[in-house]
């Protein structure tokens, strides 16, 4: 064979075997780049939420307040009720 | 230039431009994915800077909620261990002072008669009743020590003992004690009662 037929065939293989695999891997490549893109929407999405349940946070300082409140409100009740019933 | 060079210069400029459009479209992705995972990271940060202190305020709320928890813990077993144990008698009255020997008359028994239009004696609200009794023994005349009114009945005795036979109830005109001690003795029996009853299963 001549070296036209071989450049022929070269331009064959690169159009009918190297031109469709590289398509399909950068096809593959684009495929799991766009789905880590919806995984981090999703996980953006409910981080989102959970920032929304957190909103009740400061509330527990308040939360502490009323309990050492009602820790002394307790013991004042207790020693009074202790002295009421006589022991 | 012969036609298989131009073939083939036209499928690498095809190829070219294909891997041009899918690093392209691959770049964007990745921009894209990056400013997602930064924002992801910031509320992360912010989250954890945010529940920073639940750790110490919850822990402080267990520390209270224990104390509360122990001192209910403590009021319950006095409670029934004042349920247990029998009551305390009541306080003693006061002692009767009687008057003065020097004051009074020599000691007079009076017999009391039942008489409906018998004068009462003016309420004496430091003494109560027993005080009655001696005001009532110094009739007719006469101011007589406790132990002298012992062998005869006096006044008082004398309405129970009538109210007794007429079954009708005999109203207390002065109070047994000061008024502020006979309303605490009241307040603590009634708390006594509604804890027994409020521990009772």
């Amino acid at each position: 064979m001549s070296g036209t037929t071989w450049w022929w065939i070269g331009n064959a293989a690169l159009a009918v075997v190297v031109a469709p695999v590289v398509v399909v891997l950068l096809t593959a490549l684009l495929g799991q780049v766009l789905r880590l893109n919806r995984l981090a929407d999703d996980v953006l999405e409910h981080g989102v939420a959970i920032t929304g349940e957190l909103d009740a946070l400061p509330k527990l300082v308040q939360t502490r307040e009323l309990t050492t409140g009602a820790r002394g409100l307790v013991e004042r009740y207790g020693g009074a009720l202790l002295r009421l019933i006589g022991t | 230039m012969g036609i298989e060079t131009v073939v083939t210069l036209v499928l690498v400029a095809v190829l070219v431009a294909v891997l041009a459009v899918y690093i392209l479209a691959i770049g964007f992705a990745l921009r894209r994915l990056s400013f997602t995972l930064g924002t992801i990271v910031i509320g992360l940060r912010a989250i954890a800077q945010q529940t920073a202190p639940v750790g110490a305020v919850v822990g402080d709320l267990i520390k209270d909620v224990d104390v509360i928890e122990d001192a209910l813990d403590g009021l319950t077993a006095a409670v029934v261990a004042a349920k247990k144990t029998p009551r305390k008698p009541p306080p003693p009255a006061p002692v009767l002072v009687a008057p003065q020997p020097s004051r009074v008359r020599p000691p007079q028994a009076v017999a009391w008669k039942p008489e409906a239009d018998e004068p009462e004696a003016p309420p004496n609200p430091r003494t109560g009743d027993e005080w009655d009794d001696v005001v009532a023994a110094r009739a007719p005349g006469g101011m007589a020590p406790i132990g002298a009114v012992a062998g005869g009945r006096t006044a008082a005795q004398g309405r129970r003992a009538q109210a007794r036979s007429s079954g009708r109830r005999l109203r207390r005109r002065t109070p047994r004690s000061a008024p502020g001690a006979a309303s605490m003795s009241d307040a603590v029996a009634r708390a006594r009662e509604k804890v027994e009853a409020q521990s009772q299963p």
